[in-house]
């Protein structure tokens, strides 16, 4: 290693491993290249702040976990005096939920505060961003098409301004906001993920150029971009279903050894969900396991066994979170009862040692049976064959009620046509759901306004009946799921899950602040596969440039009748989302008639016509995602400062 | 003379801003917020409070619920002191309707506050209420009404 040579070998092995570990991850420069535009652009109408009152519960969650504890002792971010909804209490102690999600967070929590000794908060985001856009700036300029010096020059100077007049307008940010910084930022890096994902099933199935503009559709032109820099698990979901869906895909393309372990990923990834959110795991991993199963080549012992191997490890963190928490391990903190408002609680602050504190802030029962372990919140060691008989009772409960009552109810909730067409088409003002949380403002969107390009969905039921009657005059043989091809196999999973992650959560919806049916946000990505599958939005999407130069087009169209209406009509917040929603229907039925023109009559309607009719519901969602960034909902303070000064030259309500 | 690689150039640049602003050096650069209020005051020139535009109206675009349209106020200031801020406040009692808005300011000139509407439960009564529109001068050693007006609001039903 101390000669010349030694040491340019090494560094040449250095670099093939990291370009080999970029390709596994990205795929190639273009997946990079979308990841990094996407983390910029989710960046620009980033808030830090809460917008959603159960965040405050997981983020004082998130600070005690970057503590090395499971339990909360300090209330670093507090709405009221008191408890914060969404606490637990369990054996006197008060625990917080989501923590596969805020495990993720935890790195962060301490890169960031490790980072601000050197560079002031509110400096050291701003610096994030400008290496970002310059990472983003240097991956451009390698591409064959562009102009490497000019594409550097020009790129570097945009980079250096925005970064420069960020300094330079920057307001204070408090170190102790910090947490709550990198759980957002968690966030936006899942969904920046599931964009690409997105891109790289799309791109595996069909072709890459394909494939780009389904990863870049999903966080322009979905509620993808809406929920990237709030702190919910709903983005996170929504990544682990689409990578399981990706990984089922890739197991399907490959065979022996590589089949396998695309096929184990894909149940660690589903698994993996139970430690974010186990409701919606059960049914995500009881989807995948009927459909690979249906639909594998080979189901022998060994499949079987790697299979249950997968599960069982996708599933230990909750497990041990779980156990830790109530000596249970398929006990998650959710099905406990949440604490309500008027709990003591008497968070000592200053406190120099948390596990002192825990005597004082558990309320009720002052000292647990558990012990005083406060590292870890560890009930013991020793799992007896009690607890693993109780465990597994109670997952054969857990599910039986739970799975089973939502899945009854789920379908029971299908004959409700207003609920139905609340949910899914138009919202206005919503019967059942209680505006008054929300100043009686009618925020909530139904599913088709928040993400219209969901109006190419209306060519499926022709496809599905061509489909159908092929398949009528099919001999038997063909049938066979087993024999169907990685694509239909796919679909199948896709749709399955769709349904599935759908119908569970109809009872519960429409509900006040959803804002774009939160609750079905991992279907988001799934649906829009779905239109990516349909042959008129392929062709449409060939036209690329034209694509593009349309969507520029619609986005500057968008911006100007919604701000001209904010301004121009007097609108107050509840008509302008619904002002938005109306015209993004407006859009959905351009799209709608395009795409199930080119279905029906394909001599008839060109692609490039399909093209304009995919960009103007993209782009009036990019309008809803930037104004619900800049005018509509405003709280906490920009990430950037110089988006704050935009942001109050804009019209406001 | 080499070129150098703008990249290259601008990532030191950041480096460097972060270092010299940062902990260590103890330069702060942050900008007192815009909205930080201090001592002061302000003389004002005239207002336009216009009183009649406050009117209880239904949402449109499929809102159905009402809302208390809140005029704009237009303040012109002569001679500004130190960091006061101007504070519009409205408020309809009988209806829990209170809304103010603030804008600091450190300049004479024009400044325009405009409250956003404000939407009523659906069980609000019909009749009339009484309001206010109060303009205020405030800062930490000062704090004065330059304009009020009392005006009759409609609930139609």
């Amino acid at each position: 290693m101390s000669d010349g040579v030694g040491s340019g070998v090494s560094a040449n092995t250095v670099r093939v491993r990291l370009t080999n570990t970029g390709r596994w991850l990205f795929g190639d420069r273009q997946g990079l290249v979308l990841w990094l535009g996407l983390l910029v652009w989710f960046g620009l109408t980033w808030r830090v702040g809460f917008f959603i009152q159960d965040t405050y519960a997981t983020a004082n969650t998130l600070v005690a976990l970057a503590n090395g504890q499971l339990h909360v002792t300090e209330l670093r971010y507090s709405l009221t005096f008191g408890s914060q909804p969404g606490l637990h209490l369990i054996d006197g102690r008060l625990y917080g939920r989501n923590y596969g999600q805020l495990a993720l967070a935890v790195p962060l929590v301490w890169g960031l505060e490790g980072l601000s000794t050197i560079a002031a908060p509110h400096l050291l985001l701003a610096g994030l961003w400008a290496g970002l856009g310059l990472a983003l700036v240097s991956q451009l300029s390698e591409f064959e098409r562009a102009d490497r010096r000019q594409t550097r020059t020009v790129g570097s100077a945009v980079v250096a301004v925005v970064f420069l007049a960020s300094v330079a307008t920057a307001t204070e940010l408090p170190r102790d906001r910090l947490a709550l910084v990198a759980y957002q930022l968690s966030t936006l890096l899942a969904a920046a993920t599931a964009c690409l994902v997105c891109y790289r099933l799309v791109g595996r199935l069909h072709d890459r150029r394909l494939g780009l503009v389904a990863g870049a559709g999903l966080g322009v032109a979905t509620p993808a971009g809406f929920w990237a820099t709030i702190p919910k698990r709903h983005t996170l979901v929504a990544l682990l279903v689409l990578a399981a869906v990706y990984a089922f895909a890739v197991s399907r393309q490959r065979t022996g050894r590589a089949a396998l372990r695309a096929r184990a990923g894909a149940y660690v990834l589903a698994g993996s969900i139970t430690w974010v959110h186990a409701f919606e795991a059960l049914f995500a991993v009881a989807v995948l396991g009927v459909v690979d199963l249906l639909t594998a080549r080979s189901n022998g012992v060994k499949q079987l066994v790697v299979i249950g191997l997968a599960l069982s490890v996708a599933i230990t963190p909750m497990a041990v979170t779980n156990h830790a928490i109530s000596g249970n391990p398929a006990q998650p903190p959710r099905v406990f009862s949440s604490v309500d408002i008027d709990t003591e609680f008497s968070p000592v602050l200053d406190s120099p040692d948390p596990g002192e504190a825990t005597g004082e802030t558990t309320g009720s029962a002052g000292s647990d049976s558990n012990g005083a372990a406060s590292g870890g919140g560890s009930s013991g060691v020793s799992l007896p064959i009690d607890a693993l008989r109780d465990a597994a009772q109670t997952a054969v409960g857990t599910i039986l009620s739970f799975g089973g009552e939502a899945a009854i109810r789920g379908v029971e909730a299908l004959d409700d046509g207003s609920r139905l067409w609340h949910t899914f088409v138009r919202s206005g003002t919503i019967p059942s759901v209680e505006y008054e949380t929300n100043g009686y403002e009618t925020i909530e969107l139904a599913l088709l306004e928040a993400m219209p390009i969901l109006g190419a969905v209306v060519a499926l039921p022709v496809l599905l009946g061509r489909r159908l009657r092929r398949l009528a005059t099919a001999s038997p043989g063909t049938l066979d799921p087993r024999t169907a091809s990685p694509v239909r196999q796919t679909d199948l999973l896709v749709v399955a899950l769709a349904v599935v992650l759908t119908v569970v959560y109809l009872p519960r919806v429409p509900l006040k602040s959803l804002l774009t049916v939160r609750y079905l946000h991992p279907v988001v990505p799934l649906a829009l596969y779905g239109v990516c599958r349909i042959p008129a939005v392929r062709a449409g999407a060939a036209e690329t440039a034209l694509l593009g130069r349309a969507y520029l087009a619609a986005l500057g169209f968008a911006l100007a009748v919604l701000l001209g209406g904010i301004t121009g009509l007097g609108l107050a917040l509840g008509e302008a989302i619904q002002y938005n929603a109306l015209w993004n229907l407006t859009a959905a039925t351009v799209c709608a008639a395009v795409v199930a023109g080119r279905t029906l009559r394909p001599g008839r309607v060109s692609a490039r016509v399909v093209a304009v009719g995919l960009a103007l519901p993209a782009a009036f969602t990019t309008a809803y995602l930037l104004l619900s960034g800049l005018v509509y909902f405003r709280y906490g303070r920009y990430a950037f400062d110089v988006v704050r000064v935009v942001a109050g030259a804009l019209p406001g309500l | 003379m080499v070129r150098r690689d703008p990249v290259a150039v601008v990532a030191a640049l950041v480096v460097l801003v972060l270092a010299v602003f940062g902990p260590l050096s103890g330069i702060d650069v942050t900008s007192a917020q815009a909205s930080t209020v201090g001592d002061g005051n302000a003389t004002v020139e005239s207002t336009t409070l216009d009183a009649p535009a406050l009117t209880v109206t239904d949402g449109r675009f499929g809102a159905t619920v009402q809302y208390v349209r809140l005029p704009v106020a237009t303040v012109t200031v002569e001679s500004v002191t130190g960091r006061p801020r101007l504070v519009y406040l409205v408020s309809v009692p009988e209806l829990g309707v209170e809304r103010a808005e603030t804008h600091v300011i450190t300049r004479g000139g024009t400044y325009r506050l405009a409250p956003d509407d404000r939407a009523l439960g659906s069980d609000t009564a019909a009749g009339t209420y009484e309001a206010s529109l109060t303009l205020r001068v405030q800062s930490f050693e000062t704090a004065h009404t330059v304009a009020r007006v009392n005006h009759t609001v409609a609930v139609p039903s």
